[in-house]
């Protein structure tokens, strides 16, 4: 070709690069997000936090010290039992342990409380002979990870009213109100991503129609609607009935906010220069909408998903806090949360708030994770 | 060199139509339509350079999108002297017209927003020939190396992404793309605008090589007066949604037979300080596109209007061989063209 192509123009600027230009250089878009991600701190954090959650959601049963539904009747409404590496007289032994407890009866008050039993000392060991429930995820060892030998007993939560271990319910409930979310945003997501498809890709009347709808869902307050739901759902229902039930009363409000997303992304990628020179170069219509579009804001998807996870959590904790929700004897956080209704329970055992935390610690690790994600894949910032 | 008027068109547009609905929202009526192209005709020959100028909102790139039918054109025809015969790409259907699009390739303003950032240059650059079907994959790669060399870029970057590319890199790429084909029309939209200046020179440099060794007509829409100089064998001013004025670049630039086209060419800067030459400044906006005007459109905002103009639309007529202009007075008016 001629001359001016051989001068030292920009296409010459690149070609010092080292290996990790290169790689740079030829990161996909999700690569580079990636990288962006991992940049950003407290993303990573709270996404280790949640992997932490999450597995041990999955299995509930191994990780947890007691059986969940298992009463202590000796032990009713008993504070958190602390861990110790140090006895009274000082020793020092590698193997933590939990001191017995042993129940009194104040003399003047007649009010039970539990006193720290120094002489008696169950050590904390892994895989520990103790009953086990038939909880899926408790692997076929039928084994806790950690805990106490059978008769001693061990509650780092406590215990609830009927003498039950609030870690073990805890760390049970945790898999319906984890999941309840990623299910509930997935039905969003499906109804969401047709509904603003559809209103964005055709626009004029079915997108005007389509947004009237939208408006109108998020205009009605949302807990009179839940409550209307789920009061039509049928009592005798199983809890997993209840399950679906209510992912899909969280889903029939959650998908607005979606679809909207959806519609916008659609309608600005639809104009792009790119999408335009596919459609010259005669790329087939539905060639165009998965190869160019769908790709395009896959990205934005994930961190709306990511942004509305914790909503449907707070959803349903609100839910069932409010008893019209998951019903007892299923557990989710909002279900234990209702035995911290009463401020005398409030002022006697606060320990019955320890699901609570675990709420507010999920809804900040999923708005970090957002927040990191949106972050990453803004290309402007 | 540059001919009057081409002999053998590659394109010939005629009374080509294009109106914009403007909707009607809640409680407003539907407005009147944008008439963004009132009647356009001219003729692209093979391997030759038509540049087409105007002012913003002029209609200019309406104009080259919808003689690729990115837009559909609302009247006219536009016949295209494809590999199998002549055809009018206005009637055609969506099945023939995806048949033709090889030979029709487009260049685009944003060298950032006309590259899918998800896709690798091998990927881009090959996407026509994967469309095409006509190869096989380590055909395509050979001839996307070779396309790569053509426009002067390392083919040791055809698994890298956009990102990693400066504006003019891209533009280069984008013009691989184009080239991949071996079109025979390609519509150049504002194609070196976004550039800086060295770049831009790069650019045009690659085109005219391009066109040279392969014959491809382009039809570049720029309101870069310059640029249009440097790169056009002809020119057509474009006003509200019709041509003003249409004649070889020489021509055009030296005696302008439009006051419009005088009033654009004494908006390039000129370089020598000691020569200043007069400037005219327009008076008032662009017009309104959803109106017409039952004179000349350029009318109000002329310098040199008379009577005629705001009542008789002036005739599309050949002044000088080749040279076409619509205007009444083009006869009586001497007219100051840009300087050399």
């Amino acid at each position: 070709m001629a001359d001016n192509l051989t001068l030292n123009d920009d296409t010459a600027s690149n070609d010092t690069s080292t290996k990790a230009a290169d790689d740079y250089f030829a990161a996909s878009q999700w690569s580079l997000i990636r990288f962006k991600f991992k940049k950003h701190r407290l993303a990573m954090a709270g996404l280790t936090i949640l992997a932490v959650l999450y597995t041990l959601a999955l299995f509930p049963g191994f990780f947890s010290v007691n059986t969940h539904n298992e009463t202590h009747t000796d032990y009713i409404l008993m504070p958190p039992q602390g861990i110790h590496f140090v006895d009274a007289a000082g020793n020092f032994s590698l193997r933590p342990f939990v001191y017995g407890v042993r129940q009194e009866i104040d003399d003047e008050t007649w009010e039970k409380t539990y006193v720290r039993d120094e002489a008696v000392r169950h050590p904390i060991r892994f895989f520990p002979q103790r009953e086990n429930e038939n909880l899926w995820g408790a692997l076929t060892l039928g084994r806790h990870l950690v805990g106490v030998e059978a008769p001693g007993v061990w509650f780092p939560f406590g215990t609830d009213e009927f003498g039950r271990c609030l870690f073990s319910r805890t760390i049970a409930a945790s898999q319906i109100s984890l999941f309840i979310g990623i299910a509930g945003v997935m039905l969003s997501f499906l109804i969401g991503s047709f509904m603003g498809g559809l209103s964005g890709y055709f626009g004029g009347t079915i997108d005007i129609a389509i947004q009237r709808l939208i408006e109108f869902v998020l205009s009605i307050p949302s807990i009179p609607l839940w409550m209307a739901l789920a009061a039509a759902m049928p009592q005798e229902w199983s809890s997993t009935q209840v399950f679906f039930g209510i992912t899909i009363v969280l889903s029939v409000v959650g998908w607005a906010n979606l679809a909207r997303v959806v519609r916008g992304k659609t309608l600005e990628i639809r104009e792009a220069d790119f999408v335009m020179a596919a459609r010259l170069m005669g790329v087939p219509t539905m060639q165009i909408i998965r190869r160019h579009i769908l790709p395009s804001f896959a990205s934005y998807l994930i961190v709306s998903i990511t942004l509305g996870v914790p909503a449907m959590i707070i959803a349903e904790t609100a839910l069932s806090f409010l008893q019209i929700g998951i019903k007892p004897p299923a557990v989710s956080w909002g279900v234990l949360l209702q035995a911290a209704q009463s401020p005398n329970a409030l002022s006697q055992s606060p320990w019955l708030l320890i699901p609570g935390a675990f709420v507010v610690l999920t809804v900040i690790c999923f708005n970090f994770v957002g927040d990191g994600l949106r972050d990453a894949v803004d290309p402007y910032r | 060199m540059k001919d009057a008027g081409p002999q053998d068109a590659v394109l010939e547009v005629h009374d080509l139509e294009k109106s914009f609905g403007v909707k009607g929202g809640f409680l407003k009526p539907a407005g009147n339509p944008v008439k963004a192209l009132r009647g356009v005709s001219f003729e692209l020959g093979f391997g030759e350079t038509l540049g087409l100028v105007g002012e913003s909102g002029c209609g200019k790139t309406t104009l080259g999108r919808c003689v690729l039918r990115a837009i559909e054109p609302s009247g006219g025809s536009i016949q295209f002297a494809s590999s199998k015969g002549k055809l009018d790409l206005r009637t055609l259907d969506a099945k023939s017209l995806r048949a033709i699009r090889p030979e029709l390739q487009m260049v685009f303003q944003d060298p950032y927003g006309s590259l899918d950032p998800r896709m690798t240059i091998f990927e881009l650059v090959s996407e026509p020939l994967r469309v095409a079907g006509e190869m096989s994959r380590s055909q395509m790669k050979a001839r996307v190396a070779e396309l790569m060399t053509i426009v002067g870029l390392n083919t040791g970057y055809l698994n890298r992404y956009p990102h990693a590319f400066s504006g003019g890199q891209r533009q280069r790429i984008c013009i691989a793309r184009a080239l991949a084909t071996n079109p025979r029309l390609m519509v150049c939209d504002e194609a070196v605008s976004a550039l800086d200046v060295s770049v831009k020179a790069q650019i045009l440099n690659l085109l005219s090589d391009l066109q040279k060794e392969y014959g491809i007509a382009y039809l570049f829409v720029s309101h870069d007066l310059s640029v249009v100089r440097y790169i056009s064998h002809r020119v057509a001013v474009m006003y509200l949604g019709q041509l003003v004025e249409l004649g070889t670049t020489d021509e055009l630039f030296s005696a302008p037979k439009h006051p419009y086209t005088e009033a654009l060419l004494s908006a390039i800067p000129n370089p020598d300080p000691d020569t200043r030459s007069p400037r005219i400044s327009l008076r008032g906006d662009p017009p309104d596109p959803t109106r017409t005007s039952a004179g000349c459109p350029f009318a109000d905002r002329c310098a040199h209007a008379q009577d005629i103009c705001t009542k008789t639309p002036p005739q599309w007529q050949e002044i000088n061989p080749g040279h076409h202009v619509a205007c009444h007075r083009a006869q009586e008016l001497s007219l100051v063209g840009a300087v050399t």
